[in-house]
C-alpha cells in the first residue's frame, strides 16, 4: 500500500534505458514492440528470453497481426507445427517468414495458408503451383498476389472450379482468358465477363446475349465498347441498367431519370452526376436514392442544402456528414430534432463554435460521444466526457486528436482496458504519465505502452531484410 | 450476513487447438484462462446486494477450488467488489468432477454460514450446470437454478426469484434462505474493475485451505471423490463433401455411384 504513495518511476529517457527497463520487468507484452526496432538490435537475445519463455506466448504472438515482423521471422524457426500454421495465416508475416516456413516441409494446412498469403513472394507461389493438392491450388487461385506466369502454369490441369477462379483472377491476362474461353466452361465464361482483360469477342457475344444475367455481368466491365455500354444503359432489365450506370465513366450516359429505383440509386452514387439529374434525384420518392445522393462527394451545394432539410432523418444524417456541407447548414442540423442527425455533425472540425457549444450540452449518448471526438471541444466538455458513465463516451476523449493531457488523465485510469490502451498512445500525453501503465493488469495496455515508447525512441522502423528471391528458389522444400 | 460466491477459472479455446497427450483435455497452451462469465453475473448480483445494504452489513466472500494460478481469478473478483477470497487447493484436483468440487464448496459454506450461495448457472468451458445444484444437495438447502431476477433484502428469511422458462414464460418463486441460487447471464451488467480496485485487490491476502482443513478426507476430493471420470475428449470426424466435376453426364454418373455407395 505504501508503494502507491511513492512518486511514479520516471520514463526511460532513451532506447538503452528502455531496454534496461524491459529486461528488469521481463513482461512479454511490454517487450514485444521492441523486438527488431531500430536501436534495439543488440537486445534481441535478451528479448527472446522473455518472449519465448512460454509455449503459450509463442502460439499467441504467432497469430497476432501486430506482432513485429522481425519477431514473426524469428518464430518461423520454431519447431511446433501449430506455431508455423499460425504464422502462415498471419497477415503480417513477411516474405522472409513465409520462405522460412516453406523450407521446413510444412503440413498441408500451412502450405494452403502460404499459397493464399498476399505477402508470399512470386518464387514461392511458383513452387506451389506444382502441388498436386487441390486445396493448395485453390488457395493460389484466390491469392491476388499470384502472378500471371503462375496462373498460366495452373491452367493446364485446372478443374472447372479452378477455371472459374482463374477467370476472375486480377492477374489473368488476355491470353489466359482466351485459352479459358476455348474450353467453353459456363462458370469460367461467366466469371471472365467482369474481367478487364476479357477477350473482346467474348464480350461482344455477351452484351447481345438473351440472358439478362449474362448481360448484367458484362455491363460492369470497364473494357466494354462504347456502343455496348450505350445499349446496356437502355436495356429492358433494370439490373443490367444499374450495373451499366456503375461502369459508365462519363456523365453523358446519365442524362435521364430511370423508372427503376435500383438504377436511380446507382445514378445517385455516380461521381459525374449531371446537375439536372442530381436535382431530380434530390426529389426522388425513394429514400435510399436521396441517401446515396447525400453521400455523393461531387454533389452541387444547392442540392446538398435541400437534402439537409429532407423529411427523412437518415438523409439529413448523410448530408450532415458530407465533406462539403456548408457551415450554415451544419448549424441547422446541429439543432435537428433527431439525435442521430445531430450526432452526424457533432464531431466535425468545421462545425461553427456556437453550434458546438450548444451540442456540448446535449445529453444524447451518440451526440455526447461525437462531441468528445471534436477537436474544438472545450476542456470542460472533454472533462465531463472523460468521467461519463458510458464507456464509449469516455473513449471518444481518447480518440480526440487534440485532447489535452488533463482531459486524457481520467481515461488513463478507465476501468475499461481498451480505453486505457488507446489513451496511453495519445501524443498529447507525456511519457511520464503513460509509463506507469507499464504495470497495467491488461496485456493490451502494457503492449500499447511498449509500442508508444519504442516508436518515440526508434521512429524509423527497420525494413525487412532483402530477400534474394531468385537465388533461393531451388532451395525450397521438396514438398513444394 | 455473508454471500458466498464460488467462482471458476475457465479456459477459452483458441480458434484451433491441440489435445493433451493423454487425450482427456485440451492442451493448456491453446487456452486463455479467465473468470467464468456466468460467475461474473453471480458476483455482480452479490455486490449489488451488498451495495444496497448499509455499510458493513453484507460481506461478499468468493471461493475457488484450484491451484495457485486460480488466484488471478480471485483477485479479479476482489477488484470487482468481493470482500474476501478463499482458495481450496488440492494436489489431485485435475481429476475432480463437479460433485467432488461441490463437496469442498459445501464445506466452506458450512464454515462461513452465508445467507446465500450465488453460483454461475454453468461454467463456460464444460457447461455441466451441476456444481451449484450439487452444493445445495450436499447442504440440504433450498435451491433455484437459472435465476434471471433476484429480489432479496439482506437478513430476511426469503428471497423472490424469477426464472425464464420455455415459450417466454417466467416463473416467480419465493425461496427460503439460506439458499443456493445459480445465476443466469443477463441478470445485470457486470462491472469492470477500476485500476485502483485492481491494485487494492493485489494487496489483499487470499486464504488458502487444504481439503483436510475443511474436514474432507482423501476419498472425498479429487479423482477419488469424483463420481465420473473423463475418458476421452475428441473432435468428431466431420462429414465429407465432394465437389462433383466433369460434364453433366459425368456428374450424373458420379452422383449415381454415391447414391449406390450410401445405399450399400
Amino acid at each position: 500500500m505504501t508503494a502507491s504513495m511513492a512518486p511514479p518511476p520516471p520514463p526511460p529517457a532513451d532506447m538503452d534505458a528502455l531496454l534496461c527497463a524491459l529486461e528488469r520487468r521481463a513482461d512479454p507484452y511490454l517487450c514485444l514492440p521492441a523486438y527488431g526496432a531500430a536501436g534495439a538490435e543488440g537486445a534481441e537475445a535478451m528479448l527472446e528470453r522473455i518472449l519465448l519463455s512460454r509455449e503459450r506466448l509463442k502460439l499467441a504472438f504467432a497469430a497476432l497481426p501486430f506482432t513485429p515482423v522481425r519477431f514473426l521471422e524469428r518464430l518461423a524457426r520454431d519447431g511446433r507445427p501449430a506455431v508455423l500454421r499460425r504464422l502462415a495465416r498471419n497477415s503480417a508475416s513477411s516474405a522472409t517468414t513465409l520462405l522460412t516456413l516453406a523450407q521446413r516441409a510444412p503440413e498441408q494446412e500451412t502450405r494452403i495458408a502460404i499459397a493464399g498469403h498476399r505477402n508470399a513472394p512470386a518464387v514461392l507461389l511458383a513452387g506451389l503451383a506444382g502441388e498436386p493438392d487441390g486445396a493448395v491450388r485453390v488457395a493460389l487461385l484466390r491469392n491476388p498476389a499470384t502472378t500471371t506466369l503462375v496462373l498460366h502454369r495452373l491452367l493446364d490441369r485446372a478443374s472447372p472450379q479452378e477455371a472459374a477462379l482463374l477467370a476472375r483472377h486480377p492477374q489473368a491476362d488476355a491470353a489466359l482468358l482466351r485459352a479459358l474461353a476455348r474450353r467453353e466452361e459456363p462458370a469460367a465464361d461467366a466469371e471472365m465477363l467482369t474481367h478487364p482483360a476479357c477477350p473482346p469477342e467474348h464480350l461482344e457475344r455477351a452484351w447481345r446475349d438473351s440472358d439478362p444475367a449474362i448481360r448484367r455481368r458484362c455491363a460492369g466491365n470497364p473494357a466494354l465498347p462504347r456502343e455496348a455500354l450505350g445499349s446496356l444503359l437502355a436495356d429492358p432489365d433494370a439490373g443490367v441498367r444499374a450495373e451499366a450506370v456503375r461502369a459508365a465513366a462519363g456523365a453523358e450516359a446519365l442524362s435521364t431519370e430511370d423508372e427503376a429505383a435500383r438504377v436511380r440509386r446507382a445514378q445517385a452514387r455516380h461521381l459525374r452526376l449531371p446537375p439536372a439529374l442530381a436535382a431530380a434525384l434530390g426529389r426522388d420518392p425513394d429514400v435510399w436514392v436521396r441517401t446515396w445522393l447525400a453521400r455523393n462527394p461531387h454533389l452541387p451545394e444547392t442540392i446538398l442544402r435541400g437534402l439537409c432539410g429532407d423529411g427523412e432523418a437518415r438523409v439529413r444524417h448523410a448530408a450532415g456528414r458530407h465533406p462539403h456541407c456548408p457551415p450554415d447548414a451544419l448549424v441547422g442540423l446541429a439543432t435537428d430534432t433527431d439525435a442521430w442527425v445531430r450526432a452526424g455533425v457533432a464531431p466535425r472540425p468545421d462545425l461553427p463554435p456556437a453550434a458546438l457549444r450548444a451540442l456540448e450540452a446535449d445529453t444524447d449518448i451518440d451526440v455526447c460521444s461525437a462531441v468528445g471526438r471534436n477537436p474544438n471541444a472545450r476542456m470542460e466538455a472533454l472533462l465531463a466526457r472523460a468521467s461519463h458513465p458510458d464507456v464509449d463516451v469516455r473513449r471518444a476523449v481518447a480518440l480526440n486528436p487534440r485532447a489535452p493531457a488533463a482531459a486524457l488523465r481520467p481515461v488513463l485510469a478507465d476501468p475499461y482496458p481498451l480505453n486505457r490502451a488507446i489513451t496511453v498512445r495519445h501524443p498529447n500525453l507525456p511519457d511520464a504519465e503513460a509509463w506507469p501503465l507499464a504495470e497495467d493488469p491488461e496485456p493490451q495496455v502494457r503492449f500499447a505502452v511498449g509500442a508508444r515508447l519504442v516508436s518515440r525512441m526508434a521512429p524509423r522502423a527497420v525494413p525487412s531484410r532483402a530477400i534474394p528471391l531468385c537465388a533461393r528458389a531451388p532451395e525450397l522444400s521438396p514438398a513444394l | 450476513m455473508k454471500i458466498l460466491v464460488p467462482v471458476k477459472r475457465v479456459a477459452s479455446l483458441d480458434d484451433e487447438f491441440e489435445l493433451r497427450d493423454d487425450g482427456r483435455d485440451v492442451d493448456p497452451d491453446f487456452c486463455e484462462f479467465d473468470l467464468n462469465e456466468f460467475d461474473e453475473y453471480a458476483l455482480e448480483t452479490a455486490v449489488l446486494i451488498k451495495e444496497s445494504a448499509p455499510e458493513g452489513a453484507v460481506e461478499v466472500v468468493v471461493l475457488t477450488i484450484g491451484p495457485d494460478d486460480a488466484d488471478d481469478t480471485l483477485r479479479k473478483a476482489l477488484a470487482k467488489g468481493a470482500d474476501r477470497a478463499i482458495r481450496v487447493d488440492d494436489a489431485d484436483l485435475g481429476d475432480a468432477d463437479r460433485v467432488a468440487i461441490a463437496r469442498a464448496i459445501a464445506k466452506v459454506a458450512e464454515r462461513e454460514e452465508p445467507g446465500l450461495v450465488l453460483c454461475g448457472a454453468q461454467s463456460s468451458d464444460f457447461g455441466h450446470a451441476q456444481t451449484g445444484m450439487s452444493v445445495a444437495a450436499l447442504l440440504g438447502w433450498p435451491r433455484v437454478a437459472v435465476v434471471s431476477r433476484l429480489d432479496y433484502a439482506p437478513g430476511t428469511a426469503t428471497a423472490t426469484v424469477e426464472r425464464e422458462l420455455e415459450g417466454g414464460l417466467v416463473e416467480r418463486l419465493e425461496v427460503e434462505t439460506p439458499a443456493v441460487l445459480t445465476i443466469q447471464l443477463g441478470i445485470n451488467t457486470p462491472r469492470y474493475a477500476s485500476l485502483r480496485a485492481i491494485k487494492q485487490a493485489n494487496a489483499k491476502a487470499i486464504e488458502s485451505l487444504a481439503p483436510a482443513d475443511l474436514g474432507l478426507s482423501a476419498g472425498e476430493t479429487g479423482g477419488a471423490g469424483a463420481l465420473s471420470r473423463v475418458r476421452r475428449v475428441y473432435v468428431p470426424e466431420r462429414g465429407k463433401s465432394e465437389m462433383i466435376e466433369g460434364t453433366p453426364a459425368q456428374q450424373a454418373a458420379r452422383l449415381l455411384e454415391i447414391i449406390e455407395e450410401v445405399q450399400g
